[in-house]
């Protein structure tokens, strides 16, 4: 029954972020990154024993922690990620903001 | 040569009018080629009406950007319109215009890229907090180490750029939210010639420091060192190159 409803899960997850490109309010190239971590709790889903042979790998001897150790590390890496896009979009509306100012005391001058 | 007077104002309604009429009467007085932009850095106050009735030529910001994003704006403004050289220039009152001879003495003398304004050189009598106090001499301290070359007031804004300099700071991706010691070790390992003259200042006479409060300088302190860190990173070569051709 638990695996059952983790196959649901991932499937949901799956299906959430395709409807969300097709209406466009998620950019392909964001996307794909989440699409693989529906993947990722699919593969987990349907074969657990995947989780056992990491989690040994890993030496956790608790199966559940592996799962939340790499998610763990999963999320900081999307965090840097954002955290980088971010301060890409900080310099660049920085600019636009420079450069509005700089045209509209051009367009002042000009009226005057 | 042509200067350019840049005055960042965040809220400085009350002081900008007498700040502009004292550079008026030294740039008359001196025949300076100089014109003045203020730049508005989307004050909450009347900056913009005071500046717009007194005919102040000035660019207003949509939003805060900052010292140093106005700061920035100004250098672009420059490069757009051809400028030899940029004075920056505090709009709190406290420059006093007539030390700009000093500044402009001091670069004619040594054709230097950046001339500095210090308050510390000579006993100018100007007073700043205990912890900005003690932050001045460590980053003096720190430029005397990474760059061998005494800088007694980095966080000075009362500085002249030639052309190379404010281009160059124009087109920087990331200008610095606060350009101070990191940057002036920075341009100087990137050789850039970097003069300092004493000069006197006063306190602003209206208003707040942007530095004021507790937790504002401790900010800043952190701030500043770990951004002189991550240009030891940057230019460590170099560091070596500089304090080597010094020796």
């Amino acid at each position: 029954m638990n695996q059952l409803a983790f196959i649901i899960l991932g499937f949901c997850l799956l299906v959430y972020i395709l409807i969300k490109v097709k209406n466009k309010q998620f950019s392909e190239r964001e996307s794909l990154m989440w699409i693989f971590a529906g993947a990722i709790v699919l593969v987990f889903a349907v074969f657990p024993g995947l989780l056992d042979f990491i989690a040994r790998f890993l030496g956790v001897y608790y199966q559940p922690t592996a799962l939340f150790l790499l998610t763990f590390f999963a999320i900081i890496l999307i965090l840097l990620r954002k955290e980088q896009q971010i301060n890409g979009l900080e310099e660049r509306v920085k600019e636009l903001a420079q450069q509005n100012a700089l045209i509209m005391n051009k367009i002042e001058k000009f009226i005057k | 040569m042509r200067y350019l007077i840049i005055i960042p104002c965040y809220n400085e309604a009350l002081n900008i009018v007498k700040v502009f009429e004292d550079l008026t009467e030294f740039i008359g007085a001196t025949r300076l080629n100089a014109d003045i932009l203020a730049i508005n850095d989307s004050s909450t106050d009347n900056t913009e009406q005071v500046l717009r009735e007194n005919k102040i030529c000035f660019l207003s910001l949509p939003f805060n950007l900052g010292y140093s994003g106005a700061l920035q704006t100004g250098f672009k403004y420059a490069i757009e319109h051809n400028f030899d050289f940029v004075i920056q220039f505090d709009g709190d009152g406290q420059h006093i215009p007539t030390e700009i001879q000093k500044l402009l003495n001091a670069q004619a003398e040594n054709d230097a890229d950046i001339v500095i304004g210090s308050r510390f050189i000579l006993n100018s009598g100007y007073k700043h907090g205990l912890l900005r106090s003690l932050g001045t001499k460590i980053f003096t301290l720190l430029i005397n180490m990474i760059c061998g070359e005494k800088i007694t007031d980095p966080t000075s804004g009362f500085q002249i750029l030639k052309k190379e300099v404010f281009s160059r700071y124009a087109k920087m991706g990331a200008y610095p939210r606060y350009p101070d010691a990191n940057l002036v070790i920075q341009m100087i390992l990137e050789g850039f010639k970097v003069r300092e003259v004493p000069v006197k200042m006063q306190l602003r006479i209206f208003g707040v420091s942007m530095h004021a409060g507790f937790w504002n300088p401790l900010f800043y302190m952190v701030h500043m060192f770990y951004s002189i860190f991550m240009i030891i990173i940057q230019y460590g070569a170099s560091m070596f190159h500089h304090q080597k051709s010094i020796k």
